[in-house]
């Protein structure tokens, strides 16, 4: 299997006033065709970073320092915005994380779907529509002939996901960035639109970039799975390799704070990891982890780990295994 | 949005009532001919400043000249400089607000820095001086105060396009692959609008007050062609006499004023359907 999509040494940074923000700092992933990646990590780790990097739409002050992205052997940074345009919607496209705002109030959900095809394809208006109702049946809308007349404010959340999904995919992209596509959603809707993506990611045989936070769903839906800490991927492997044996203390650290379903686990206090991300504009030196790492060592405090190979598959950036 | 948009404006009693206002201000500015008994300069100087009676509802002027055959007349006048003028504006400061909005960085700062400095001048005064270049006359006149007034439209959409363009459905109509004259235009225009809107209501309001104040100083409509401005400057000189000079006027400016006003937030609330269904 070739790469997809492969992202290397990307750094974004925040130009502000007090200071230089490195949001994503040296991040590569791989993505290889109809294999759903997972990136996880708390809040302001830089995954949502990364994502937008990606499509190309972190808006001033920040900017894309260095690095390539490449999607089917061509390099997305160095392409003419007329191109990369091209390429959005049709071979790339997002799910955003809030459904509310992800709509424009002011068109009908049916416009906003068809507006892909009029942007992307040459179809007529009848078979656009015709097109767009068929989609939207696909994501599970409901009676989709009223539902195409209707506006953003009058779906629930996870209908508007839904909206999303169809807009996502009615062009048959190879790449699917979904940037939390579940945190806003009830856990009954999370669960519903998590098994739609996986009969979508079925029958469409694309790829999926799956950004959240929650390890459950990583382990639901991914293949292979990216942690992030601080801007920097700290563990990588397949979906068993960090489920079974995570190695890095954050991969650890982030495992055991998912309350268990065991009733003799649930006796335990429910362990956390102490403290919270740096700040992004002042981080630690060293490891950026060592400040709430349990196993940090001298060395933790000076000298950036690099990235240890475990197996073909498993890579881990931490001293302990260095 | 189209019909979804007429049946909920025409659900909002009020915005209905000015929209019948307006109607029928345009209705007497269009059949102005068949409505006026009297030619509007036909002077008659044997009954000047006749007060309002069965023959001239609204009364004479001073020349003898029925009032209303006038008022009917100005109403033509005054609704081509308002809307005239406030298109105008309205073109000029939404295309430079998107603009400086979306784009922001240098081009924001050039666009703010004209905003600024046309803001420096006193509005009236600068209309004063151009139209004493020009000639006086009805188009010189829309032309100015259009070109004079785009201001606040331009600050109003650039505050909103701020506002708008970090929203997540800009970045998602980005992500679709839409142009940037579809974004600006067709996306986040649309959600800015209800402010212009309300400002452009009251810039036709601002605009008919503009037209009468320099017809009243002479350099707006010439006599003899009516406007509702140089009725109410005659009026000023027999105020004291002929309270219907200066009544009639009053009340035609009022009531259209407030036709746009209401008018202008029925179609803020149709226009953005939050608002109204919820």
């Amino acid at each position: 299997m070739n790469n997809l999509l492969a992202v290397k040494d990307l750094h974004t940074y925040f130009h502000l006033r007090n200071g230089v923000v490195k949001a994503v700092e040296g991040v590569s992933i791989e993505v290889k065709q109809g294999e759903v990646v997972g990136i996880v990590g708390e809040s302001g780790c830089g995954k949502s970073m990364t994502a937008l990097s990606i499509m190309r739409l972190i808006q001033p002050p920040g900017r894309i320092e260095k690095g390539e992205i490449i999607f089917k052997g061509r390099d997305l940074l160095k392409m003419e915005d007329e191109e990369l345009r091209k390429i959005r919607g049709s071979e790339i496209s997002m799910i955003f994380q809030e459904p509310m705002t992800a709509l424009n109030p002011v068109f009908t959900v049916g416009y906003q779907i068809e507006e892909v095809l009029k942007l992307h394809s040459e179809l007529g208006k009848e078979e656009r529509k015709s097109r767009v109702i068929e989609m939207m049946r696909k994501v599970g809308l409901p009676d989709p002939e009223k539902r195409y007349r209707e506006y953003p404010h009058q779906l629930s959340g996870g209908m508007r996901q839904r909206v999303m999904i169809a807009m996502a995919l009615i062009m048959n992209p190879s790449l699917v960035i979904a940037d939390e596509p579940t945190t806003a959603l009830d856990v009954t809707i999370q669960k519903q639109i998590l098994e739609l993506m996986k009969t979508l990611k079925r029958e469409y045989d694309m790829s999926l970039i799956f950004i959240t936070h929650d390890m459950g769903v990583v382990r639901e839906i991914s293949d292979r799975v990216y942690v992030m800490y601080a801007g920097k991927i700290v563990e990588e492997g397949s979906v068993e390799e960090i489920f079974e044996n995570p190695l890095h203390p954050y991969t650890v650290g982030l495992l055991d704070s998912i309350p268990s379903v065991n009733i003799e686990d649930r006796k335990k206090p429910l362990k956390s990891i102490e403290g919270s991300v740096p700040d992004p504009a002042n981080k630690p030196s060293g490891c950026p982890f060592h400040p709430r790492c349990e196993k940090a060592m001298d060395i933790c405090r000076n000298v950036e780990p690099p990235l240890v190979k475990i197996s073909e598959t498993h890579f881990v950036r931490c001293h302990l295994y260095g | 949005m189209g019909s979804d948009f007429v049946r909920r404006f025409f659900r909002d009693k009020v915005a209905v009532t000015g929209l019948i206002l307006v109607i029928a201000v345009f209705i007497v500015a269009i059949f102005a001919p068949y409505i006026a008994p009297y030619p509007p300069d036909a002077i008659d100087p044997s009954h000047p400043l006749q007060p309002p009676s069965i023959h001239h509802i609204m009364g004479t002027d001073s020349l003898g000249r029925d009032v209303f055959s006038r008022m009917v007349y100005g109403a033509r006048v005054s609704l081509l400089v308002g809307f005239v003028a406030v298109g105008i504006s309205t073109l000029i400061g939404t295309i430079l607000g998107a603009i400086a909005g979306y784009y922001g960085g240098w081009v924001d700062t050039i666009i703010m820095r004209f905003v600024d400095i046309m803001l420096c001048f006193p509005t009236f005064f600068l209309i004063l001086a151009v139209i004493a270049f020009l000639n006086p006359g009805i188009i010189n006149i829309m032309v100015v105060i259009g070109l004079t007034s785009w201001m606040g439209v331009a600050r109003l959409v650039r505050a909103e396009f701020l506002k708008l363009k970090s929203q997540e459905f800009t970045q998602a109509v980005v992500a679709v692959g839409a142009r940037d004259l579809r974004i600006i235009f067709k996306h986040i225009l649309p959600n800015a609008m209800a402010p212009v809107l309300v400002a452009a209501t009251l810039g036709v309001a601002g605009a008919v007050l503009t037209e009468s104040a320099l017809s009243f100083l002479g350099l707006g409509v010439q006599p003899p062609t009516p406007s509702w401005g140089n009725i109410l400057a005659e009026g000023k000189d027999n105020i004291e006499i002929a309270w219907w000079l200066s009544f009639y006027p009053g009340l035609a400016i009022l009531i259209t004023v407030l036709g746009y006003n209401l008018v202008g937030e029925g179609i803020r609330d149709a226009i953005d359907p939050r608002l109204k269904d919820e």
